[in-house]
C-alpha cells in the first residue's frame, strides 16, 4: 500500500464523490460552514434545524471540527448545544457507551486514526484532548464517560 | 257595466287577438328558419396532439430554465458584492422566483443557492431561503444532491486537506482476511 504524501494531498481537487446516505453528503453544509469557522452560520445550521440531525451526523461534525484543530468555539458548540444533546439524551445506554469508544474518545487517543484515516496535517495535541476530555465531563455525557473512562479524568 | 267600457274592452280584445295572431305567426316562421342539423357549422375548437403540447410545454420549461441558470451567476455576483444584511428587493425578487418556482425542473438551483449563501456567510440571505420562502429545508441541508453526477467542491478557506475515507479500496486479500478476523473475533 502506499500512502500518499501531504504535498501531494493538498495539491488533490477538493471533490467528493456522490454517495447516497453518507453523513458527507447530508452535512455539506455544516462542512462548509465549519471550513469557514463560521460559528454564527454553523450554530444556526446546527441548532435550529436541530430536528434534522442524529447520530452519524453528530460525529460527522465533532470529525470535522477536531480536524479543524483550536477552534474552541466550535468544539464547545459541538459538545454544548441543544442538538447534540438530545441526540446523545435520545441514544440508549448500550448506544451511548459506542458513541462515547467509537466516536469520540477513539479519535482523541488512537494515533493510527489520525494517520490512516483522517490523514490531517493538523495532529492532535495534548491542548486538544484536554479540551474533549474537559467536554466531556460535563453533563449528559460526564456520567457515562467517568464511569467508563476513569483513566482519562 | 256602461255600454262604453263594452266597447272599449271588446277593441281590446280585438288588439289581443291581433297580437296573438301575430306572435304565433312570428314563432311559427321562426321554428321553420331553426335547422337543428346546423351544429356542423359551428367552428370547432382547435385540439392539439397532446405530443405537440408537451413539446411545446417542455421547450418553454427548458427556455425558463436556461433563463433562471443565468440569473443564479447573477445571483452569485450580486451575493459576492453585497454586505450580510443588505438585500436589495431586487435581489428578493430574482430570489422569489427561483425559489418558488417548481421543484422538479430547478432543484439543482436551489441545492446550490443555498450552499451558495453559507459559503459566502450570508445569514441574513439563509434565513430568507429557509424560513420566509419556506425553501425546503430538508432537501437543501440533509437530503442528497441533484444528481448522481455531482460533486461536491468544498470551498474552504484553506485548501481542503483531507481525504474521504472511502477513497481507500480494499484489495481482495485484505478485505478476506479482515473477514477471517472478524469472524476469530465473533465466534
Amino acid at each position: 500500500m502506499t500512502y500518499l504524501t501531504l504535498d501531494r494531498i493538498l495539491e488533490m481537487p477538493a471533490k467528493v464523490s456522490y454517495s447516497p446516505g453518507d453523513a458527507r453528503v447530508e452535512c455539506y453544509g455544516l462542512e462548509l460552514a465549519i471550513r469557514n469557522r463560521d460559528l454564527v452560520i454553523f450554530k444556526y445550521l446546527w441548532t435550529d434545524f436541530y430536528n434534522l440531525w442524529g447520530e452519524k451526523h453528530f460525529a460527522f461534525v465533532l470529525d470535522k471540527v477536531l480536524q479543524e484543530g483550536d477552534w474552541d468555539a466550535g468544539l464547545q458548540l459541538v459538545f454544548r448545544s441543544k442538538t447534540s444533546r438530545l441526540i446523545y439524551q435520545a441514544l440508549s445506554p448500550e448506544d451511548k457507551d459506542n458513541f462515547l469508544v467509537s466516536k469520540i474518545v477513539d479519535k482523541i487517543t488512537d494515533h493510527d486514526f489520525w494517520e490512516i484515516a483522517a490523514r490531517s496535517p493538523i495532529h492532535v495535541n495534548q491542548a486538544l484532548v484536554h479540551k474533549v476530555i474537559t467536554e466531556l465531563s460535563y453533563d449528559p455525557y460526564g456520567p457515562f464517560a467517568v464511569l467508563k473512562f476513569p483513566n482519562l479524568f | 257595466m256602461p255600454r262604453e267600457e263594452l266597447q272599449d274592452n271588446s277593441k281590446l280584445l280585438k288588439i289581443i287577438n291581433e297580437n296573438l295572431k301575430e306572435a304565433s305567426s312570428f314563432s311559427e316562421s321562426e321554428d321553420d328558419d331553426l335547422d337543428f342539423t346546423a351544429t356542423k357549422q359551428v367552428p370547432q375548437p382547435t385540439v392539439k396532439l397532446k405530443s405537440q403540447f408537451t413539446k411545446e410545454t417542455d421547450s418553454l420549461l427548458a427556455h425558463m430554465a436556461s433563463k433562471l441558470r443565468a440569473s443564479i451567476g447573477l445571483f452569485g455576483e450580486i451575493l459576492g458584492i453585497l454586505k450580510e444584511g443588505d438585500t436589495p428587493l431586487r435581489v428578493k425578487a430574482l430570489l422569489h422566483n427561483i425559489v418558488k418556482s417548481p421543484p422538479t425542473s430547478l432543484r439543482d438551483e436551489k441545492w446550490n443557492l443555498v450552499h451558495h449563501a453559507i459559503h459566502l456567510r450570508r445569514l441574513e440571505t439563509l434565513r430568507y431561503l429557509l424560513e420566509d420562502q419556506g425553501c425546503n429545508v430538508v432537501m437543501a441541508l440533509r437530503q442528497t444532491p441533484p444528481s448522481e453526477e455531482y460533486e461536491y467542491v468544498v470551498p474552504s478557506r484553506r485548501q481542503y486537506d483531507i481525504l474521504p475515507r472511502e477513497e481507500h479500496k480494499m484489495t481482495h486479500e485484505e478485505s478476506k482476511s479482515m473477514m477471517l478476523e472478524e469472524e476469530r473475533e465473533w465466534p
